[in-house]
């Protein structure tokens, strides 16, 4: 019997959305109309339920995320340890330690504090002088040429937050967010057998980039319109020339190479965790 | 205006998540910006806060990147399990479930078809209602009336027999019906 009724149920859902009303569908089964008739009207409900739909911005704003996201190490929990070696029981060392600790503290809390600051907020500054302190303390031009990327990516969350809240366009932001990309692919240039997962990233930062720039154009004032041409010009530029270098690491080192590099880009980001 | 991702034929979204395997970034953000929505939509009935819905949205594309290589059968269903695994994770370690408010206390349906009740009104009502059925009458509902698919796909996205989803169906709209009386 509930199995005639599910069936009866979803047959007139369809009919429901294919125009016809509750009583129309129910007017076909006259013998189960005072079962179905409730569940039909919720269904109708359900049905015209105006759709969610994410903004543009949003689904940009997104963009960025998933890139960052999907680079990021599954968190492990660690255990902690029971109890600390002697030599870490001098009164010395253990000041020096704690000192050490409040520092980086500090050093975490201001930066997460400012991590969401957009130009002219209090902690902006700090989130800049916290960037150049991560730059200085990350040796290698690969970390180097990766962290640049980020703070690219940075300048673009930015600009987005910013024209969110003001409407307008910091055409300074725009210039810091491609030098900033320009400084990664330089950097690049000078390690000895560039990875190529930097590549790939440096072209999903400049298509984010370009999209973005494009979304918002029509939209933007005239005076900002100039800038905004020009640096899609830049990111279609630099599109071209890393497609290029891409296929000719391709050509070079086949399918293979791009899986292995994937594998140490993660193994790489787990060290630095 | 990218187009939504139900009007895209299969054979250009197969040739999308190719693109997309093989690394093309541009191809790859298309693909994003197209199935963002649903899947965003999927996420957001089921889960309260706004902020934890662009989160758990953005990390199941996080994890469909991180796992493309490997994708293998329907994409949908398989996109749809990570989303549904995720949302799972998420009530799990936030253990919100159970804070979910009343509804229906203030909710009148009127069976001419006129309905006085704002639609963002009743939109947020039906989330709260949607959320207070089980987990597979919810994927059911969501499949079947927001994203429109007919019952014998939304059998193949869940993995289930056609009559399986037609009982949850059944169940969930009585249960609905319950919470959110008509007058």
């Amino acid at each position: 019997m509930n199995t005639e009724l599910e069936t009866i149920l979803d047959l007139c859902i369809d009919r429901l959305r294919e125009g016809q009303t509750p009583e129309e569908c129910l007017q076909a089964f006259p013998d189960h109309a005072e079962a179905l008739r409730p569940l039909l009207e919720t269904a109708a409900v359900l049905k015209d339920l105006p759709r969610e739909e994410p903004s543009d911005d949003m689904i940009s704003a997104a963009l960025l995320d998933v890139g960052r996201r999907s680079r990021e190490p599954e968190q492990t929990q660690t255990k902690a340890k029971g109890f600390l070696p002697p030599v870490f029981h001098s009164p010395y060392l253990k000041a020096a330690l704690n000192t050490l600790l409040i520092v980086i503290l500090l050093f975490w809390g201001l930066s997460t504090v400012s991590a969401d600051s957009i130009p002219g907020d209090v902690f902006y500054p700090v989130k800049r002088f916290t960037e150049q302190v991560r730059f200085a303390l990350t040796l290698g031009p690969e970390g180097k040429a990766e962290l640049k990327l980020t703070f690219s990516e940075q300048r673009l969350r930015e600009l987005s937050a910013y024209y969110r809240e003001t409407g307008q366009v910091d055409t300074s932001l725009i210039r810091t967010m491609l030098k900033e990309a320009q400084l990664a692919l330089d950097k690049y240039a000078q390690s000895e057998q560039g990875p190529s997962y930097l590549v790939t990233r440096a072209q999903q930062v400049n298509t984010t980039q370009q999209e973005y720039l494009q979304q918002i154009q029509p939209h933007v004032n005239p005076g900002a319109q100039q800038t905004i041409d020009r640096a899609i010009r830049t990111c279609a530029q630099r599109r071209e020339r890393m497609q290029q270098m891409m296929n000719g690491m391709m050509q070079q080192q086949g399918p293979m190479h791009r899986r292995m590099m994937n594998g140490r880009m993660r193994r790489m980001m787990q060290d630095r965790q | 205006m990218e187009r939504a991702a139900e009007n895209i034929d299969p054979e250009e979204m197969e040739s999308l998540v190719e693109g997309a395997r093989s690394g093309d970034q541009h191809v790859l953000s298309r693909l994003i910006r197209l199935l963002y929505p649903r899947v965003y939509r999927y996420v957001y009935y089921r889960v309260d806060n706004r902020q934890d819905v662009e989160d758990i949205t953005n990390d199941v594309f996080a994890r469909m990147l991180d796992a493309l290589e490997h994708q293998h059968g329907s994409f949908w269903a398989w996109l749809y399990s990570i989303a549904s695994n995720r949302i799972t994770d998420f009530y799990r370690k936030s253990a919100v479930r159970s804070q979910v408010t009343e509804v229906g206390d203030t909710i009148e349906y009127f069976r001419d078809g006129a309905n006085p009740l704002d639609s963002m009104f009743l939109r947020e009502e039906l989330r709260k209602a949607i959320r207070q059925l089980t987990e597979e009458q919810q994927e059911v509902i969501l499949l079947r009336f927001i994203e429109g698919y007919q019952a014998t796909e939304v059998a193949e996205l869940l993995s289930k027999t056609p009559e399986a989803v037609r009982a949850l169906q059944f169940r969930a709209l009585k249960q609905l019906r319950k919470m959110m009386p008509v007058e």
